[in-house]
């Protein structure tokens, strides 16, 4: 029987401005390194793999420098694979030769399922995964907050403007997931006497066992592999538009009191139509 | 520039304020581009017989879709108020709501096929966010998310977003390009007004969406009305359970919503529906008022970039300073009832 198709996380590391990958706050501490959708995309990824008894397999598209911490991090948390395409040909390319790349990497590893986050933190145009789901011909949904599995199918909770939907959606699917819903303040659990044998592992128990698995190395691809010819891609630089850096907005209008503040936003029209 | 398409999304025969929106800023690079307007509706289902007017390929001439327009009066009406030259109705061979790529991005597209436009703008929305960029790879176009759309110096049209943190712009001008371009707008822009009737025309495409996708039910969201709320006040890492009311209660005061940051909903002071940033709630605001917020990329990416920063913080270099317009230096414990009394005495 023919192992289930894995499944795919789409990731980049955060970007403090062009070309300067952010760096973590501290060793502990990597979440500066994905953004909070892509944290919350790999978070998805990791359990509906597991709910879909299969692997995970991490792309990124981009330098070593940059995007091997993004993925080491990834087999870290729980991905059996990490492929890195080497981006050295595709330069300032556009939202589509990008999706092109992913689109290819994704057929090269047969996955039915890709998650992705809804928009990055630095560009945040959150293009990538309809535009990959366009290429593959796959159906796709964006502003996922929550996600289960019945059957073959994926029930997703979409965040609308006024609304959560859910719907139902058969594999394949392209996943476009915002971050994990925010977690309350820990509150301690009971001890639990009888353990069940088919509850999952305690999360310390998980990690002990991660840490005495070798950690795969970060497969490396180039557009040859995946099939793509980079001239066919490179024209899609010219509509990535030009990057500006921008002056700050320069030092705010400071009050010294209450009545000032309020005066200056009544005196720039700011106030008005409250009940104040 | 031939041809501008602007997608309308409507609640009970009547455009969204969003798309109206849209239709302005379409109605304004069309006049200075000496471009057609176009407003594009989906309708759901066939129509009669014959009001059928053949295959796509055919754009009936001025006055051949009038049951279309009768029947849709109220919409047309006010399409063409606010600046639509003509108003193409697309019929779906399923479902059009929600608004989404799965319902109304194949019809979109089939228009966008027919009429060649050379741009597309679609309303601030989730079903934009959901349709923009796939439309666009189905067309091979550029797709350009929440720009403002500026006059360049020799007159052309910019398209300019910010981008890592608002410290950079990517700027695309449509000269410069050799293909479509499909924008989705951001929140906030005024709607326009129209001379003229507009002129009716009706696809009859019958385009099927992407009946894979399946709505099951739909929860209202007590969060929805951060949205489009003008004024919005913003609860940061310094407010505590302590001055949370106050700044509620500030909320209030200005006719606004209350938000807060994703650290301040991790500790369960303010509800998670209520949360402002980057994969969460996105506002756009006239006027943000944020109490005890640093003002970090994943809290303001998902304000409004044409929003006017109120930043209250006891530390007079706080990150957010940099990115206000008005500030005051302060323990919210402090500034906020001062700021309350103030309203108040104001009031009486």
């Amino acid at each position: 029987m023919a192992a289930p198709a894995p499944v795919v996380v789409l990731l980049r590391r955060l970007q403090a401005r062009p070309g300067a990958p952010n760096a973590p706050s501290s060793n502990q501490d990597e979440t500066d390194v994905l953004g909070r959708c892509e944290g919350g995309a790999l978070a998805a990824a990791i359990s509906l793999a597991a709910r879909l008894e299969t692997t995970v397999v991490a792309i990124a598209v981009g330098p070593a420098r940059r995007e091997d911490r993004v993925l080491a991090m990834a087999l870290r948390a729980g991905c059996t694979r990490a492929v890195r395409i080497d981006d050295s040909q595709l330069g300032d390319v556009d939202y589509l030769g990008l999706a092109q790349v992913l689109a290819a990497a994704i057929k090269h590893v047969g996955a039915r399922t890709v998650l992705c986050g809804d928009r990055s933190q630095d560009e945040g145009a959150g293009a990538i995964g309809p535009a990959v789901a366009e290429l593959l011909d796959w159906s796709h949904l964006t502003g996922v907050v929550r996600h289960a599995v019945e059957g073959n199918e994926v029930v997703v909770v979409r965040q609308a403007d006024t609304a959560h939907q859910r719907f139902r959606i058969p594999l394949p699917v392209v996943l476009c997931v915002t971050a994990p819903p925010v977690q309350g303040p820990a509150v301690p659990e009971p001890e639990r006497k009888d353990e069940d044998e088919d509850a999952p592992e305690p999360a310390a128990k998980r990690a002990r066992k991660r840490a005495r698995t070798p950690v795969p190395t970060i497969e490396e691809l180039d557009l040859a592999d995946l099939g793509i010819d980079a001239r066919a891609v490179a024209p899609r630089r010219t509509s990535a538009g030009k990057l500006r850096a921008v002056r700050g907005r320069g030092s705010p209008m400071m009050s010294t009191s209450a009545s000032d503040l309020v005066a200056r936003l009544r005196a720039d029209r700011l106030l008005g139509g409250s009940d104040s | 520039m031939a041809c501008v398409l602007v997608h309308i999304e409507a609640d009970d025969d009547q455009p969204t304020p969003a798309s109206l929106a849209a239709l302005g800023e379409g109605r304004r690079v069309a006049t200075s581009s000496g471009a057609t307007l176009y407003a594009c509706v989906v309708l759901a289902g066939e129509l009669p017989d014959k009001n059928k007017l053949g295959h796509a390929s055919t754009i009936p001439p001025f006055g051949a879709a009038d049951t279309a327009a009768s029947a849709n009066e109220a919409l047309v009406t006010a399409l063409g108020v606010h600046g639509a030259d003509k108003v193409v109705f697309v019929t779906a061979a399923g479902a059009v709501r929600p608004v989404m790529w799965s319902t109304v991005g194949a019809p979109i597209a089939a228009a966008c096929t027919h009429l060649r436009p050379a741009l597309v703008l679609l309303p601030a929305s989730a079903g934009s966010h959901d349709v923009g960029a796939r439309l666009a790879t189905r067309m091979g176009a550029a797709y350009v998310d929440s720009p403002v759309v500026e006059q360049g110096p020799r007159g052309e049209i910019v398209l300019s977003r910010p981008v890592y943190g608002g410290g950079w712009r990517r700027r695309t001008s449509l000269d410069d390009l050799d293909r479509a371009v499909v924008v989705t707008l951001p929140p906030g822009r005024r709607p326009a007004r129209g001379a003229d009737e507009a002129e009716v025309l009706l696809l009859e495409m019958r385009t099927p969406g992407d009946s894979r996708v399946r709505l099951i039910d739909e929860k209202s969201d007590d969060g929805a009305a951060l949205t489009s709320a003008r004024v919005v006040v913003a609860a940061g890492g310094g407010v505590n359970a302590a001055s949370w009311p106050m700044v509620a209660e500030l909320a209030k005061a200005l006719g606004g919503e209350l938000g807060a940051t994703r650290s301040l909903c991790a500790r369960g002071i303010a509800p998670p529906t209520r949360e402002i940033g980057v994969g969460a709630r996105h506002v756009s605001p006239m006027l943000y008022v944020v109490c005890g917020a640093s003002g970090s990329a994943a809290h303001l990416g998902a304000v409004s970039h044409e929003a006017e920063i109120v930043a209250i913080d006891r530390d007079p270099d706080a990150p957010i300073f940099k990115l206000a317009s008005y500030g005051i230096v302060g323990a919210i414990e402090d500034v906020v009832p001062q700021l309350l009394e103030q309203l108040r005495a104001e009031a009486r």
